[in-house]
């Protein structure tokens, strides 16, 4: 278990996956990912086993402190030579949103990511018209890096795709400023 | 077979292998990719093996037009379909050819291969910042200039920044209007 202020990350059990299904197929949540196909129960578990073998990836189920599990927070192509990791977060209980507990699960993971995991770098993608997630990054302290365009398709058109990034140094900068 | 202006493109064969095998040890070449651990013929062969069985992307050897010299070689990869996009990359492996124009006409007609015959309309890659000879090549065949990745990767003791640059098929098109050439890749 990842302790943070309003989260805490733990490990995801098979008993998430009914979660796992309702928001990932859900249009509002969707459409912030790069999930493209209607997603069923079977291959949900597959994923869950999967992930259980991949040493590379690391998905967490963020929990509130009173225990509702909310939604998934992960580190994706984990690369220890550069020190480098990709970040993903999903919020899929949508009354927890704008609330601040996406960014206080973001913080939480990045603590660990530096201050254990000994990574030098996060970054992450995500697309332009996710404003709120945008927000949610740069609040955390993501800086921009790219802007890839026309990276996606979605809604009948091509949309940009944003990297931010963190650093090390960037984080120990800021937390002890905190 | 995808024909350039002075270079043209051809499929990977079992015999390239020892070819491979002496242009990715040679540190000069390696300095400018992610790979980094010295290579033997059993990995290349391996390597080769998954290349033929892999549907996301291609391989291609770069032969001089002239005189048939394979010179290096480029790739297409995370092919996908859907976001009709891809990421491509290239190494000038015998150094005699730097410099001279063989990469740019051979990135050129991988191009021209990618959206007009993949219909793919987007194509980017990655490049190390210290990379100026790339870069610069890269630039003159039409990408632009995306972001930095800061920090992105550690090689010689230290972390150098990552590039990307992309390029989307409306503006190939209106390069290629715009070039005397006149044309993209000639695919026989």
């Amino acid at each position: 278990m990842i302790v943070g202020d309003k989260t805490r990350l733990r490990a995801m059990e098979r008993g998430d996956i009914p979660a796992f299904l309702r928001w990932f197929n859900d249009p509002d949540i969707r459409g912030y990912l790069s999930m493209v196909w209607p997603i069923s129960e079977a291959q949900e578990e597959r994923w869950f086993e999967a992930h259980l073998g991949n040493e590379g990836r690391r998905v967490f189920a963020v929990e509130t402190a009173e225990g509702v599990h909310i939604g998934n927070i992960g580190l994706h192509d984990l690369d220890w030579k550069n020190r480098n990791a990709v970040a993903g977060i999903v919020i899929g209980e949508k009354a927890y949103w704008n609330r601040g507990y996406g960014s206080d699960a973001l913080r939480t993971l990045l603590r660990f990511a530096f201050e254990e995991l000994n990574l030098h770098r996060v970054s992450l993608r995500v697309f332009d018209f996710n404003e709120r997630g945008i927000r949610c990054y740069e609040k955390v302290g993501f800086r921009h890096e790219a802007r890839l365009r026309r990276n996606h398709f979605t809604q009948g058109g091509y949309v940009d795709e944003l990297v931010m990034g963190i650093l090390a140094e960037e984080w120990n900068a800021q937390e002890s400023a905190a | 077979m995808i024909i350039g202006d002075k270079t043209r493109l051809r499929a990977v064969e079992r015999s390239d292998i020892p070819l491979f095998v002496r242009w990715f040890n040679d540190p000069e070449v390696l300095r400018y990719l992610a790979m980094y651990v010295p290579m033997s013929r059993a990995a290349e062969e391996r390597w080769f093996e998954a290349q033929l069985a892999d549907e996301s992307g291609h391989v291609f050897v770069i032969e001089t037009l002239e005189d048939g010299v394979p010179i290096g070689n480029l790739d297409v990869h995370d092919i996908d379909g859907r976001n009709g996009s891809a990421g491509c990359g290239i190494s000038i492996c015998e150094k005699d050819y730097w410099d001279q124009g063989y990469g740019s006409d051979a990135l050129r007609a991988l191009l021209g291969f990618c959206f007009q015959e993949l219909n793919l309309q987007r194509v980017y890659l990655q490049v190390f910042d210290f990379n100026e000879r790339a870069i610069h090549c890269y630039e003159k065949v039409g990408f632009h200039y995306e972001g930095r990745l800061r920090e992105a990767r550690f090689v010689e003791g230290r972390y150098v920044d990552e590039l990307v640059m992309g390029y989307l098929r409306e503006e190939w098109q209106d390069d290629m209007e715009g070039r005397s050439l006149g044309r993209g890749a000639e695919v026989l």
